[in-house]
């Protein structure tokens, strides 16, 4: 029979909560993590000013200097969430460097704000007089999953899935499957990226970034809404131990849910432009991989990051698997688009809704778009007792993921 | 720059990329035992060094540098070199 993979652990820093008590609280609330970025006028022609932060936070800890000295933001993102998921699951360092335990864990690059400051002196001055040798370890593709292996003293597999978007489904797919294979015990999988005026440029260049509503953070982005203009660009990181059934039951570690299926596949079509059919197969293999139908899925946490595309071909692509009955709503709303991280983020939101009853709404959806499919989208908090909730993402590249997740019971 | 300016520079060099407090920073401190650097601080020290000497250092013309006084010896010299 295949191995079991259960969710031992969680930890997470979010533009709307750090812990999973106070992410919980703001889905609930619908509680917005959007500001101002008045920092951004310097940077010319970007019109976005919208970002979703994580709150002021101790992330250096107590974490010995020579693990410090090699982490920009996006690690020192990663290093808090994963901090939290391994102390809930009671990873001790026994377990950490048994070998069985892995690390699944991207991110859409290093650190820019390591990279800016390499390159600004690079690239200008054509010197390596001032450079430091741990820059290089703070921008590299790979970094998150490379600093907390070697935070933790993995001995197991290290996997970076730096895939943009799908960056943290990616890593929980890729430990799901390596649990399922019995090629680990455990796995710390997740996915982070730091808040810097790079990452809005990039989507500030193709028109994808929310700019009428500078003045209203509040009001952006709006998801399947027809008066919504694009993403707002945020930061975060989240982290799940993943474990296989037994060995979690074994030591007697807490279970705050199931992963019952995963599906991902590339739309072999356009590097930016979002496909339907593509979309649509990933969620059809974590169907298949779960041995679930549509009717079985309770919720479906989108992707939804209010581009004008995305919104259509994604709801179109639910509609066509799962109906019209299905509950469905991004949580982008409230958090922004926290790129690398929003796949593991996410994942932990469904995990909330599954642990404590609840279906968390879509913020700012007002009216919606008539060329998005008629789903079921919640418009407000619902009390719900939710068994099974669908997780996808999409990426540029093609690349999409569905994850399907089983309440612990 | 004298050498107790020299010294002065290197110890709060030391001090402020290692996190080292000052006056655990002695003359005879060993820089891998006593201070606990490794190999990627060493290449750190001599990028802050850089700021000291105005050039990059050639670790092929680096003396063994055991102690906080070897690192003032080679800086002294690096400096009396290139004046």
């Amino acid at each position: 029979m295949r191995r079991r993979v259960v969710i031992t652990g969680a930890g997470l820093a979010s533009p709307i909560g750090v812990t999973l008590d106070e992410a919980a609280a703001a889905l609930r609330a619908g509680v917005s993590g959007i500001r101002t970025m008045p920092d951004w006028d310097r940077i010319g022609e970007l019109r976005t000013r919208l970002a979703g932060a994580v709150p002021e936070l101790d992330l250096r800890r107590d974490h010995p200097r020579k693990k410090l000295r090699s982490m920009g933001r996006v690690a020192l993102l990663a290093a808090h969430a994963s901090v939290e998921a391994t102390r809930m699951a009671g990873l001790d360092d026994a377990l950490l460097t048994s070998g069985r335990t892995g690390l699944a864990f991207g991110s859409t690059s290093g650190s820019s704000a390591a990279l800016e400051r390499f390159c600004g002196i690079l690239f200008t001055r054509y010197n390596l007089g001032e450079l430091s040798s741990t820059d290089y370890l703070k921008f590299m593709a790979h970094t998150c999953a490379a600093n907390l292996a070697h935070l933790f003293a993995v001995r197991g597999r290290v996997i970076s899935t730096c895939s943009a978007c799908t960056s943290g489904s990616q890593a929980i797919g890729a430990g799901y499957e390596a649990i399922v294979l019995g090629r680990a015990d455990a796995m710390i999988c997740g996915g982070a990226d730091e808040l810097h005026f790079a990452s809005a440029a990039t989507f500030d260049l193709m028109y994808a970034t929310s700019t009428r509503y500078n003045d209203r953070p509040d009001q952006s982005p709006r998801p399947f809404d027809a008066a919504r203009d694009g993403l707002v660009v945020a930061e975060g990181a989240g982290a799940l131990v993943l474990e296989a059934l037994e060995h979690a039951k074994a030591r007697g570690a807490p279970i705050l849910g199931e992963v019952l299926g995963y599906g991902t596949n590339c739309d072999g079509h356009h590097l930016t432009s979002p496909s339907e059919q593509g979309m649509r197969g990933a969620m059809e293999l974590a169907l298949a991989d779960a041995g679930l139908t549509a009717r079985d899925i309770d919720y479906v946490s989108a992707h939804g990051t209010a581009t004008d595309k995305g919104d259509i071909a994604e709801s179109l692509a639910t509609a066509a698997v799962l109906g019209e009955r299905v509950p469905i709503a991004s949580t982008k709303g409230q958090t922004g688009h926290t790129l690398g991280a929003c796949g593991a983020i996410e994942s932990i939101f469904c995990l909330l809704m599954l642990r404590d009853g609840f279906l968390a709404a879509n913020r700012k959806l007002e009216d919606v778009d008539p060329r998005c499919a008629p789903l079921n989208y919640v418009r407000e908090t619902l009390e719900a007792a939710p068994r099974r909730i669908m997780n996808n993402n999409f990426a540029f590249g093609g690349v999409n993921t569905s994850l399907i997740f089983g309440r612990a019971d | 720059m004298t050498r107790a300016e020299i010294r002065d520079r290197v110890v709060e060099l030391l001090a402020r990329n290692f996190q080292l407090q000052p006056g655990e920073i002695r003359g005879g401190s060993r820089l891998f035992e006593d201070l606990d650097l490794d190999s990627i601080d060493a290449v750190d020290m001599f990028a802050e060094l850089f700021t000291v000497t105005g050039h990059r250092i050639d670790p092929e013309t680096v003396p063994h540098l055991r102690t906080v006084d070897d690192v003032i010896t080679f800086v002294e010299g690096e400096l009396s070199r290139t004046a």
